[in-house]
């Protein structure tokens, strides 16, 4: 084989070899293992799985410490992974409903129906530096969570929203006219005006940053919303695939999500009659500030469902959908870094020649 | 094929996935200038640099080709030498950096200077194939003015471009109309090149990843800069000769030295061997 | 699936090397929608090691193993569809036959079978989306450059000529209509033997 080597390959030779080094960090400092990140960096890797729309916690582990903690090059590097998979099924629709809970809140519900799990969460913390992980070791291991809290995971736990949903004050959780298969975002090229399902994808497996922006600017007026948490619940469910030769589900593993039901007051229209309408949010792993964001995201992205005024960015299907994907997003920003010398030249030639004309003028 | 590469298919691309490209580009070369909505995958290489270019060679490219890349016009620029060692990493062809043996080439922002072949295949890097991108960011809109056939937007841009500076201002990436029917982006390819997309007898063939789109210009196939009666696309020389082989009438970069001379020479690095190589008894 | 599709062993093979030889194949056709009405052979070893149903054209069978997938719908005509091809092409490409042309993305014929109708039945694209326009592929029993029609267009420096057996003046006429509605229209192959040429919608026709 004949390859053409000149001093660009040296170059990145070079480079590579830096980048080795660099990611190591200091040789005197143990090595991490991606078993710790795994289990230790446990939201940096959902949040991968989350952007990369792969789930696999072990890989998502080893794009982020081959990253360096980057958290968008090892979504990069997750999903430039993924697209090379072959594809041997599709898992049926998984059931929320069948989840068990490590955590699951309401903020409508003084008594939430089924009961409160508050789980894990950094939200009474305070938010002091515990000074203590600084030692290496830390003995001895925290005592289970069940015997400290008297909480346990709990599966079959109906929907908060049931009631209200049966009452007619909450919009049901129905599929699309004709329940059509949904699109798949990483095959097809979107299309605008996106239907639901797709845009649902769209927000699942976009930036974090970014769909957090949107969602806060809808608070802040940008949009007109009334948002309440109606319910977010968290833990793992189980995943279905029906063979074609067996023509039954069954059981393939369990992946962690975290769901989001955001209920907004809606005034009616004139089909309509006034009701609480849902955004949702849906993401893998332990994601409550993503699915959060993205529920409210969704619920603005109804607009034309409900008649509403589009007035402001975040309903703007284009723009929130298509600037969210940071894969795309940050090859396009860096991708200045590139040579540009040709188009910049062709430029100064411009600019020279009108810089003439403008001393012409004034002379 | 090495350890490394050795789980991959031939050119990286699952062949469903070379076939979901061939047929998007079978319609682009029948609808030349259109851009044709394609499901780009995610590449091992960055949105921006080139990843459009690289799904479309893939799907294009045989175990026989020759296969040339290059960026700027240049085969050593660090991303056209990573391109074009990705390819022989995952196809084992021949490489090349002469434009006259190759068969294939990808380029990023020239056309090669030698007049291509019809034995030849050209496809071009687009970072953005939506030449109205910036008098309609909605894609969805721009989409239906391509359709009607409405380009009234570029003209007037263009026009205004004339009344505000007595030129129009798109020194690259000047639109082209193709077959009398499609506006077109050339991609950022300075507006030199222009005139070498107007029936060319290579097949030009165009991969913009990020966007998911691809588009073509069948050979022989009018490509027009558009211009207005009074204010005609022309391709203004540099004024400058290159300092390696003399040259006049081709593109040249701009080199600053220490203490701020400037120098001339080719950005097509191979054009320029070719002609000092013949200049020497 | 049929009790003809049952029947495995009686299913001829496909391409001799899926990645390479349909690469091969690719080339050819991509050359005959660029260069409209220019013969493009397969290579003889692609041409070879193919397999296909008895009464088939190397060039059409090639051309269909290569383009087609689950993503596709085909319909196939009377003559095509009769014995072993539909079994034979779902099982090497999983493509989707179906019974209404009007819902291919590509179709297939043999040029006896075919009048002018044909044009308008199959699916044209749109202005937004000319691209969604349907291929057809038809299987001829003698095509020939150096005569016949007057080809003119993009792929076309001058003007090239094309002749194909069976296809009347009608048929034509009715793709010379079609012009008017570009960017909608749909792309045809002629497939013979093992050669292959192409007459896009934007080629411009008109009877020699």
């Amino acid at each position: 084989m004949y390859v053409a080597v000149k001093g660009g390959e040296a170059a990145i030779a070079a480079s590579l070899h830096l980048l080795d080094e660099v990611r190591r960090g200091d040789p005197a400092v143990r090595e991490l293992a991606v078993a710790q990140i795994r289990e230790q960096l446990a939201l940096a890797v959902d949040r991968v799985m989350a952007e990369g729309s792969l789930y696999d916690p072990e890989l998502a582990a080893l794009a982020l410490k081959q990253a360096r903690g980057d958290a968008i090059e090892a979504t990069f590097l997750l999903r430039a992974y993924r697209t090379t998979l072959p594809r041997f099924g599709y898992s049926e629709p998984v059931d929320t409903e069948r989840m068990q809970v490590g955590r699951r809140i309401s903020a409508i519900f003084k008594d939430l129906p089924g009961g409160q799990v508050l789980g894990a969460t950094f939200d009474y913390t305070q938010r002091l530096l515990d000074f203590g992980l600084l030692a290496d070791e830390r003995e001895p291991a925290p005592q289970p969570v069940a015997a400290v809290a008297g909480e346990k995971a709990e599966t079959g736990v109906a929907p908060a929203l049931q009631q209200l949903v049966a009452e007619g004050l909450v919009e049901p959780a129905v599929p699309s006219a004709g329940d059509p298969e949904p699109e798949d975002i990483t095959r097809t090229p979107p299309a605008y005006p996106m239907n639901r399902a797709t845009r649902l994808q769209m927000l699942a497996r976009a930036d974090e940053g970014w769909v957090l922006g949107l969602a806060y600017s809808t608070q802040r007026g940008y949009a007109n919303t009334h948002p309440f948490a109606g319910e977010i619940r968290a833990g793992r469910v189980p995943l279905e695939l029906v063979p074609d030769e067996l023509g039954f589900a069954v059981e393939i593993g369990e992946i962690e999500l975290t769901e989001c039901q955001m209920v907004n007051q809606f005034v009616g229209s004139a089909v309509a009659p006034p009701q609480f309408t849902r955004g949702y949010g849906l993401v893998f792993g332990e994601g409550e500030r993503k699915a959060m964001a993205m529920s409210l995201a969704d619920r603005v992205l109804r607009a034309d469902e409900f008649g509403e005024e589009v007035t402001s960015p975040a309903q703007l299907q284009e723009f929130a959908l298509s600037h969210g994907d940071n894969v795309e997003a940050s090859g396009f920003v860096q991708h200045l870094k590139l040579p540009h010398y040709v188009d910049f030249e062709a430029e100064m030639q411009t600019v020279r020649a009108l810089r003439q004309r403008h001393r012409e003028a004034e002379e | 094929m090495n350890a490394a590469t050795a789980g991959y298919n031939f050119a990286y691309l699952d062949e469903r996935t070379k076939r979901m490209i061939r047929r998007a580009l079978l319609k682009a070369v029948a609808v030349p200038g259109c851009q044709v909505p394609f499901g780009s995958r995610e590449m091992p290489l960055a949105y921006g640099w080139g990843t459009g270019g690289i799904q479309v060679t893939a799907a294009v490219i045989g175990a026989g080709d020759v296969l040339k890349v290059i960026d700027q016009g240049s085969d050593d620029t660090t991303n056209a030498v990573n391109i074009r060692r990705f390819f022989a990493r995952v196809t084992g062809v021949r490489t090349t950096e002469r434009t006259r043996e190759a068969t294939l080439i990808q380029t990023r922002h020239r056309i090669p200077e030698v007049p291509l072949t019809e034995q030849q295949v050209i496809v071009y890097q687009v970072p953005q194939p939506e030449p109205l991108y910036k008098l309609e960011p909605r894609r969805s809109a721009a989409t239906r003015l391509h359709a009607w056939r409405e380009y009234g937007v570029m003209n007037v841009k263009l026009y205004e471009d004339i009344a505000r500076w007595g030129r129009i201002d798109s020194a690259y990436d000047h639109p082209v109309l193709v077959n009398g029917r499609y506006v077109m982006a050339p991609s950022p390819i300075p507006s030199f090149d222009n005139p070498k997309m107007h029936r060319m007898p290579a097949l030009q063939l165009f991969g913009a990843g990020r966007e998911k789109r691809l588009y073509a210009v069948p050979p022989y196939t009018d490509v027009k800069s558009l211009d207005f009666e009074d204010h005609p696309f022309k391709v203004e020389p540099q004024g400058h000769a290159c300092a390696l082989c003399g040259s006049t009438d081709t593109w040249l970069d701009e080199v600053l030295q220490d203490g701020g001379a400037r120098m001339w020479t080719c950005s097509d690095t191979d054009f320029c061997r070719e002609r000092r190589e013949e200049k020497q008894p | 699936m049929s009790a003809v599709a049952t029947d495995i062993a009686r299913i001829p093979a496909g391409l001799g090397d899926a990645v390479h030889h349909g690469q091969a194949v690719f080339r050819c056709v991509l050359e005959a929608m660029a260069r409209p009405g220019r013969l493009q052979r397969l290579p003889a070893d692609v041409a070879g090691a193919l397999g296909h149903p008895p009464g088939w054209s190397p060039a059409l069978a090639a051309t269909l193993l290569t383009l087609l997938d689950a993503e596709t719908a085909l319909w196939l005509s009377p003559a095509l569809r009769d014995g072993v091809a539909p079994a034979w092409l779902r099982f090497h490409t999983g493509t989707r036959i179906v019974d209404a042309p009007g819902a291919a993305d590509f179709a297939a014929a043999r040029a006896d079978e075919v009048d002018a109708s044909i044009w308008t039945v199959l699916k044209p694209g749109s202005d937004e989306a000319p691209h969604t326009g349907a291929t057809l592929l038809l299987q001829v029993d003698c095509l020939s450059d150096a005569a016949g029609l007057r080809l003119q267009g993009p792929g076309i420096e001058h003007e090239h000529r094309l002749d194909a057996a069976g296809l009347d003046s009608a048929f034509w006429q009715a793709r010379i209509a079609q012009q008017a509605d570009f960017p909608c229209g749909v792309d045809l192959l002629l497939c013979c033997d093992d050669r292959v040429a192409g007459l896009p919608r934007s080629t411009r026709v008109t009877e020699g």
